[in-house]
């Protein structure tokens, strides 16, 4: 959680698995965080220039798709922008 | 050396009458009858299938073939995702190596349009890495990754990627079993809807339903009167299943490997290729092929692409996918390593009709599975 780093690449989805279904469009990013590991998560709460190649984020945590009623919630890292 | 004696595919396509068995049976008699030979001269099968566990729940498909063609011979699955059917060819080869005087049967076949859309994604996603799934990225999703860090390193733009979906299906339009027989336009590519930016649905193989065959043989009697090519050369490489852990994510690395270890094989140069089928499951996959294979230079493929130098047309050496490629002859998963083969098969003995290269001598086939985690590359001769 509160780790910055850098998009190496993103793309938005419009096409999803049933578990994503309901939440297209959604962008995913592929990050380098600034400790050299490389993650992917969705970004979320950005607008168009925040969502580009050499673009800084910092991950943060946030709900992960549609589960079912019965089933407990999922938590997961996200990204927005940092600014 | 082993030699392919034979080729036969079903049309590929929404099949909706064909079940995953129906496919099998059919690509398997149909080969058999074209070659007039029986089961009993087939001392094993190799075949390749990636979702029969997911689409039709089955698994043991060894024991459907046993139970479709009436044999209790050896038969042998390979799975690699999207180059099952280039990993049965290739075991098939390194089978006949170490076991003299035997002809196999190489099967491919899947059953993709029994399901939904969303359930074929999600079926499809099983070859990209566990994270890769969660995060909702989608096979489609990792390609899209990868194409924009190469239109962006090397300055190019979705026009580039078009122009290869633009070429695979003019000349899919000279493929009777094609899933896609008709032109598109650089602008219907442009103006078709995102599946994953800036990946679009043109730029995008279908899912189709289809089955290949080829019969492989070092017995020289059975080589006799027959049209064959010989494989000179068949290599497999891997590579991570996550991009995240890749070097690079504007090449494949393990396209290289097995190309350049192909090549060392077969003992002959890039510029020797006559034909070659290329795994352009998305338009940007062929650019990365060309490059990684070591035809054009790394970051030159989106300016060759747009000047469609590998077209029928183009009056130049190295025709490239004149099957119409994944995207417009259609990609049954497991079918089509077989079918870049049985292309180049076709080329090679003067069988392609329409499609026909003059006086191809080399060609090359080149499978991927999944986002690169396995390629398979086989050079043949005549």
């Amino acid at each position: 959680m509160g780790k910055n780093g850098t998009i190496i690449s993103w793309t938005e989805i419009n096409v999803a698995p049933p578990q994503y279904s309901s939440k297209t469009p959604y962008t995913v990013v592929l990050v380098k965080l600034d400790d050299s590991s490389n993650i992917y998560g969705q970004m979320v709460d950005f607008e168009k220039k925040d969502r580009e190649i050499g673009k800084k984020v910092r991950s943060i945590l946030r709900r992960n798709g549609d589960v079912g009623p019965e089933d407990v919630l999922e938590y997961t890292v996200k990204f927005v922008p940092l600014l | 050396m082993s030699s392919i004696i034979g080729y036969y595919s079903t049309p590929f396509g929404e099949l909706w009458d064909k079940s995953l068995d129906d496919l099998f049976l059919e690509a398997a008699t149909g080969i058999m009858n074209d070659l007039q030979i029986e089961m009993k001269q087939i001392d094993a099968i190799f075949f390749g299938n990636m979702l029969g566990g997911v689409v039709e729940k089955q698994l043991l498909l060894s024991a459907h073939l046993s139970e479709l063609l009436d044999v209790n011979i050896p038969i042998y699955r390979t799975e690699a995702a999207c180059a099952s059917g280039g990993m049965a060819f290739h075991s098939a080869h390194e089978y006949l190596k170490s076991n003299p005087n035997k002809t196999v049967l190489v099967l491919g076949a899947e059953k993709m349009t029994d399901i939904t859309a969303s359930e074929i994604t999600e079926a499809l996603a099983t070859a990209a890495s566990h994270k890769e799934q969660s995060v909702g990225l989608t096979f489609p999703g990792v390609y899209a990754l990868m194409a924009q860090v190469y239109l962006n390193k090397y300055g190019y733009s979705e026009e580039h990627l078009a122009a290869i979906s633009v070429k695979n299906h003019a000349h899919g339009v000279l493929n009777d079993k094609a899933h896609f027989r008709r032109y598109v336009t650089i602008d219907n590519v442009l103006e078709s809807p995102y599946v994953a930016y800036p990946l679009k649905v043109l730029d995008s193989s279908p899912i189709s339903d289809g089955a290949t065959a080829l019969v492989m043989t070092n017995d020289s009697q059975m080589i006799q009167n027959r049209k064959s090519v010989i494989v000179l050369a068949s290599e497999t490489a891997t590579d991570t299943i996550s991009i995240a852990k890749r070097k690079r994510l504007d090449e494949v690395e393990s396209t290289k490997v097995a190309g350049n270890n192909a090549f060392l094989k077969a003992k002959i140069k890039r510029s020797d290729i006559n034909v070659m089928e290329v795994h352009d499951c998305f338009s940007i996959a062929e650019i990365l092929a060309l490059e990684d294979l070591g035809f054009w230079k790394k970051g030159q493929g989106g300016a060759l692409a747009q000047e469609m130098v590998t077209h029928r047309d183009s009056g130049n050496n190295t025709i490239v996918n004149t099957s119409g490629g994944l995207k417009a002859a259609g990609h049954p998963v497991g079918s089509t390593g077989i079918k870049q083969i049985g292309e180049v098969y076709l080329q090679l003995t003067r069988q392609a009709q329409e499609r026909q290269v003059k006086n191809a001598s080399y060609g090359l086939a080149h499978n991927v599975g999944g986002s690169g985690g396995v390629a398979v590359v086989s050079i043949l001769g005549i």
